[in-house]
């Protein structure tokens, strides 16, 4: 398990996740409009960081894969390809393979073995990008040289002036294996501002450059102050010297071209100055930059500025590293047009700091480089001043203001919940103890005290609760994403052509609904696409457009989540359904005659039920409907379908908002305490023995005209002894609701109604289907909750 | 990462991640004139590198990793006295 503990893979996957999720959402919405160049370059984004991330780790098959689907991207984007849905497969298979991979290194640390398949992938994806395109995307070369001239001679001057700085021995020995015939390359990587954000790490990659001799990291602007630092604005520039070929640098840097600068080591050009005059100049010109913080804000800047730049510019010269002086010139006049130091400073750090110039060199710029740190804070007036001309540096503070969105894993909200759980345990137990104050030690102002405290507390664990439940609200969308490719793949597969519209992606639910939700509502999908809706042959036959609709909507009601999901399809037949359930032997010929349209349109929800003439690889094993209505049962909810025949299906379903906290009624029954929850409870009746008729063996009431079975409780449940009747000779019966009918549960006696956090059966009691779940009362005593649901059956 | 304060010294163990960044940024600001202690330190991301050439910190003890710790020298290595 030591892989997951690696913070970054954990990130890494997360954002994978999200980042494939934004892809097919892409590629799918790419396909209905393929002229949408912003969605494209959304969806370049997307990939492209994906693959930055992925190049973090040693996934050699997945970086493969994403490599190549980018580059087939790139060509759609820059107009060379024509998007179309051959391409919209290749690249959605692609995904797959990401997803694939992730899932392996989720649960082993590694991405599994599956090279074949990724060459085989990335082959298919190469064929489709150079189809169109006779010399594809291999930029990473010659880029860097297209560009300007002018930036090149920029970068050339920094060259120089930053070799300078590099210890004459080290000079002297790069001279020497360039006369021996080796190729010194001098690189300048200057990564972008925001590569943080996709997932970059400029230094892991620069330390990854091969063969490096001599490196420096240098600030691309001055720093600012380190209360207007954005830490995540990458303010950094990467030189070295490196020995390696330069094809070697390029395909090191084959995803960066544009950020970096490749140049040949010049040679001959050995020092000319004695290491120590060097240093000496640039402790000069260091101290010059002390002077020039400083001078924040004073109203003499340009005389000051002119003077340090003087001085500077003779050190230079006299050290015979004239080569930087023209961009110190540029950076003077900007200093001058802005009334600010900044630029000068910023050209100093580039350009005199930063420097390793060993042993000899150290003692005499100590004190010169402590000033500009020392001052730092009172440096922050000539940073704001800077701030006018150059946006950059006030880019922190507003930055600010946008809310963070935190992600939090799961196991943490949860374990919150079950703290906050406990604290309503906890705060039951107020009540029982305010009691015991009064009965037991007599003291009645304690307990009205303790009242007065629970009534306190009380509201806090409300608000937590509520509070904690709002974290926990997950949009329906999180299950619906994946439908437009699901039904996407399963239309083409069956040769149906549908159109899927979704309706209220944002309700909200508990994240545990939400999730369970996923898993019954593929089914149904499938069943309507499979069952529901006719080829298009036959729906222009009756009359109605090729193309079918499939609507899933979801909205709110009262306390519950409705889903529902509806088709233009046949419909369903009452009398095909009662005739198959007869031959499958599901109900007798008498059902056969007696049951009504929508009891047989019912009859779908029974165990083993199907419809289909054949089984195909979609639906119709016999494990259909039931096995959704289960699902949704073990949620508290209900499912109902609609149908008309020819016009099409409607399945409802309804789900409770949340599970955290559940009302439960606290009956007595054999002596001990059972919780019903209060969802199904329709009424609490007292029904005197006499009235009770017995038909066959089983015993029923008439309550409000109506005829409702009786079922014993303590026989439900094995307890050996008879139901206690009270002193009329009356029994307490729940009239209880259970898949539309109602039954009246007889009971000893009636207690009250809690709210409690239901826990799941654990371990081996787990297989006890007839119990809900266990919950702690006030008093410390534990409440078994059953299940009426599956008690009854 | 864990960081640890020992005196004026910033102790850093195991990676300095990207999120790192903005809590050790938080803790530089207050406390100027701070040393690090990089001894223990298994990579550092080029974020929080930045805010510790930003602060001018003056580091003690080099990662054990020769590469990193010739890189960290190239950004942090300023005229310290002490080198």
């Amino acid at each position: 398990m030591n892989h997951l503990s690696n913070p970054v893979l954990q990130q890494f996957l997360l954002e994978s996740r999200d980042a494939l999720e934004g892809i097919s959402g892409s590629l799918l919405a790419l396909e209905r409009d393929p002229g949408d160049t912003a969605l494209m370059d959304a969806l370049f984004r997307i990939v492209h960081t994906l693959k930055g991330n992925c190049g973090l780790f040693d996934f050699p098959d997945m970086f493969r894969v994403i490599h190549v689907a980018e580059d087939l991207m790139t060509a759609v984007r820059e107009g060379r390809l024509a998007y179309d849905r051959g391409m919209a497969d290749a690249l959605l298979d692609a995904m797959d393979f990401v997803a694939l991979q992730l899932d392996g290194i989720e649960a082993d640390g590694v991405p599994g073995a599956h090279g074949p398949a990724s060459v085989q992938l990335a082959a298919r994806l190469r064929a489709l990008s150079e189809d169109g395109a006779g010399h594809a995307a291999t930029a990473s070369g010659d880029a860097p040289e297209a560009a300007g001239a002018a930036c090149t001679d920029a970068r050339s001057a920094r060259m120089e002036a930053a070799l300078a700085l590099a210890p004459a021995q080290l000079r002297r020995d790069w001279d020497e294996a360039a006369a021996s015939g080796a190729t010194l390359h001098w690189v300048e990587y200057a990564p972008e501002a925001e590569c943080f954000y996709k997932g970059e790490d400029p230094l892991y990659q620069a330390m990854q450059l091969p063969g490096v001799l001599w490196q420096r990291v240098v600030p691309v602007e001055a720093w600012p102050a380190l209360s207007e630092l954005d830490p995540y604005r990458c303010n950094l520039l990467f030189q070295a010297v490196t020995d390696a070929p330069r094809a070697a640098i390029d395909e090191h840097f084959r995803y960066v071209p544009e950020q970096v600068w490749i140049g040949v080591l010049p040679t001959g050009a050995a020092p000319a100055a004695e290491p120590e005059l060097v240093a000496e100049a640039f402790a000069i010109v260091r101290a010059q930059g002390a002077a020039l913080w400083n001078s924040a804000g004073a109203t003499w800047v340009p005389g000051r500025l002119l003077a340090a730049v003087a001085t500077i510019r003779g050190c230079m010269k006299a050290v015979g590293r004239g080569a930087a002086l023209d961009e110190l010139e540029r950076c003077a006049a900007e200093a001058l047009a802005c009334g600010s130091a900044a630029p000068v400073l910023s050209w100093i750090e580039r350009h005199a700091q930063g420097t390793d110039l060993g042993e000899d060199g150290a003692s005499v710029q100590a004190d010169a480089h402590e000033a500009p740190a020392a001052v730092a804070p009172g440096a922050s007036g000539a940073q704001s001043g800077a701030a006018d001309a150059e946006p950059k540096f006030g880019r922190r503070a507003d930055d600010q203001g946008g809310g963070r969105v935190l992600k939090v894993e799961q196991a943490k909200v949860d374990r919150l919940m079950n703290l906050i759980g406990e604290m309503v345990v906890a705060r039951n137990g107020l009540p029982y103890l305010a009691a015991r104050a009064e009965e037991h030690y007599g003291v009645r102002d304690l307990s009205r005290e303790i009242k007065a405290q629970h009534a306190v507390i009380n509201r806090i664990v409300e608000e937590m609760q509520d509070a904690i439940m709002q974290v926990r609200m997950t949009p329906v969308s999180f299950v619906f994403q994946r439908f437009p490719r699901l039904v996407r793949d399963i239309a083409h597969r069956l040769g149906k052509e549908v159109e899927l519209v979704l309706q209220g992606e944002n309700t909200e639910a508990d994240k545990n609904v939400i999730e369970a939700l996923a898993d019954p509502l593929v089914h149904i999908v499938r069943n309507a696409l499979d069952h529901g809706l006719e080829s298009p042959e036959k729906r222009l036959a009756a009359g109605k457009p090729a193309c079918g609709r499939l609507l899933i909507a979801a909205f709110q009601e009262a306390d519950r989540v409705v889903i529902e999901v509806s088709d233009d399809g046949r419909g369903i037949d009452p009398a095909a359904i009662r005739r198959k359930a007869y031959a499958n032997g599901l109900i007798d010929e008498a059902a056969l005659e007696r049951l009504g349209d929508q009891e047989s349109v019912n009859l779908v929800f029974l165990p083993g039920f199907s419809t289909a003439e054949q089984v195909s690889d979609l639906s119709g094993r016999g494990v259909g409907m039931d096995a959704v209505r289960s699902a949704i049962d073990r949620l508290g909810g209900t499912v109902s379908l609609a149908s008309t025949p020819g016009q099409g299906t409607r399945l409802r379903l309804s789900l409770p908002l949340s599970m955290a906290v559940t009302s439960v009624m606290v009956v007595e029954s054999g002596g001990m305490q059972v919780g019903i929850p209060m969802e199904m409870v329709v009424e609490t009746v007292r029904i005197p023995a006499d009235t009770v008729h017995a038909i066959k063996q089983h015993r029923a009431a008439v309550l409000r005209g109506r005829i409702v079975p009786l079922r014993s409780l303590n026989e439900l449940l094995a307890l050996d002894r008879p139901q206690r009747h009270n002193e009329q000779d009356e029994m307490a019966t729940l009239v209880l609701r259970v898949h539309g009918q109602y039954i009246g549960l007889v009971i000893d006696d009636f207690r009250e109604v809690v709210e409690v956090i239901l826990k799941p059966m654990a371990g081996i009691l787990n297989s006890l289907a007839a119990y809900a779940g266990s919950a702690l009362l006030g008093d410390g005593s534990v409440l078994m909750v059953i299940n009426p649901k599956e008690l009854l059956q | 990462m864990t960081i640890a304060w020992n005196d004026d010294v910033l102790a850093c163990t195991g990676t300095l991640t990207v999120e790192d960044a903005e809590g050790l940024l938080q803790e530089l600001a207050a406390r100027p004139m701070a040393h690090a202690d990089l001894a223990a330190c298994s990579h550092v991301h080029a974020a929080a590198l930045q805010v510790l050439m930003a602060a001018g910190v003056q580091v003690d003890a080099w990662p054990a990793d020769a590469a990193l710790a010739a890189w960290l020298r190239a950004a942090l290595v300023r005229h310290d006295a002490a080198e």
